[in-house]
């Protein structure tokens, strides 16, 4: 069984989480070109690293951040957004 | 079945429930079962799977929920994921950081009390239409060991632990309780959920010697 840590809750099963993707920062949507937003809206990274990605418990509302190694698909560590310390 | 009354509150469960019921009574305005026969008394020691639906209860959540709660006179369990049962039985949950639901037994007015009450700033009403089950019984472990990947063995009344997990795909919110005789589960879901839970809950119960116990039953239980 695959587990994940909520900051809040727990280590649980990986069936009590949604995976929401990766942390993309949006562009500046004033001043942008098309291409950059257009990459933006459209393109995903897929390139295996470490990434930071929104995981939410579902149970509880619970949305947090998990840093995720996803080449070995480990996660490195979880926390709440704002408590990246 | 006798004939159902007019309730002004109906059980999330009551589709479910309908068939199998015996006897009705109405608490709190909301139509329950009572009994659904003659086994209900023996399935409560057991695994009895109860409807206590007919509670009050309000929520609020945000920064200033806690304040808000304590100037109602409402205490507060300190750490996250905790509850308080209150002199007069009101059950106080505190979900996450800054969520509360508080759940009047019968009789009870803290629930109405906070309904009644413009929030402050900082407190945002969560209405709350949930499902809210017990499990009772000695088999009640192994019907939570069958339904749910979380181990309720590790809910200790004692230490008043609130977790939030998924049984059989449902998220709940779960606590253990002391109670006359032994420890028993209460279980909040959303309403809509309910009758598929509590249906999933009664079936697997059945396995473990109990089923759908009425409010006549579980006695001292329906009304801590």
């Amino acid at each position: 069984m695959k587990l994940m840590t909520c900051p809040m809750n727990g280590t649980r099963p990986i069936s009590e989480f949604a995976y929401w993707g990766e942390i993309r920062p949006a562009p500046d949507a004033d001043t942008c070109t098309d291409e950059q937003w257009a990459d933006y809206v459209f393109n995903r990274n897929g390139a295996p690293g470490v990434k930071k990605e929104w995981w939410c418990h579902t149970p509880s509302n619970t949305w947090f951040i998990a840093e995720r190694d996803t080449e070995k698909d480990k996660v490195l560590r979880t926390y709440l957004h704002g408590e990246d310390k | 079945m006798n004939a159902p009354f007019a309730p002004t509150r109906i059980s999330p469960l009551f589709d479910e429930q309908a068939p199998h019921a015996a006897k009705w009574t109405q608490v709190e305005t909301m139509q329950s079962v009572a009994a659904y026969g003659s086994a209900d008394a023996a399935r409560v020691p057991l695994a009895g799977i109860g409807d206590l639906s007919f509670r009050r209860r309000a929520g609020v959540k945000g920064p200033g929920a806690a304040a808000w709660l304590n100037a109602l006179g409402i205490a507060t369990p300190e750490r996250p994921n905790s509850y308080l049962r209150l002199d007069d039985g009101t059950l106080v949950l505190r979900m996450g950081n800054t969520e509360f639901l508080v759940e009047d037994v019968a009789g009870g007015s803290r629930a109405a009390t906070m309904l009644a009450t413009a929030p402050s700033a900082g407190v945002y009403p969560v209405p709350r239409y949930d499902a809210a089950l017990v499990i009772t019984g000695r088999n009640a472990i192994e019907l939570t060991r069958q339904t749910c990947a979380f181990d309720f063995a590790s809910l200790s009344p004692s230490a008043q632990a609130l977790v939030m997990t998924s049984m059989v795909g449902v998220g709940v919110t779960a606590i253990a309780l002391d109670g006359a005789d032994g420890t028993y589960f209460r279980l909040w879901c959303d309403g809509t959920y309910g009758g598929y839970l509590w249906a999933t809950l009664v079936e697997v119960a059945a396995d473990l010697g109990g089923g759908a116990v009425g409010l006549d039953a579980l006695g001292r239980v329906a009304q801590q």
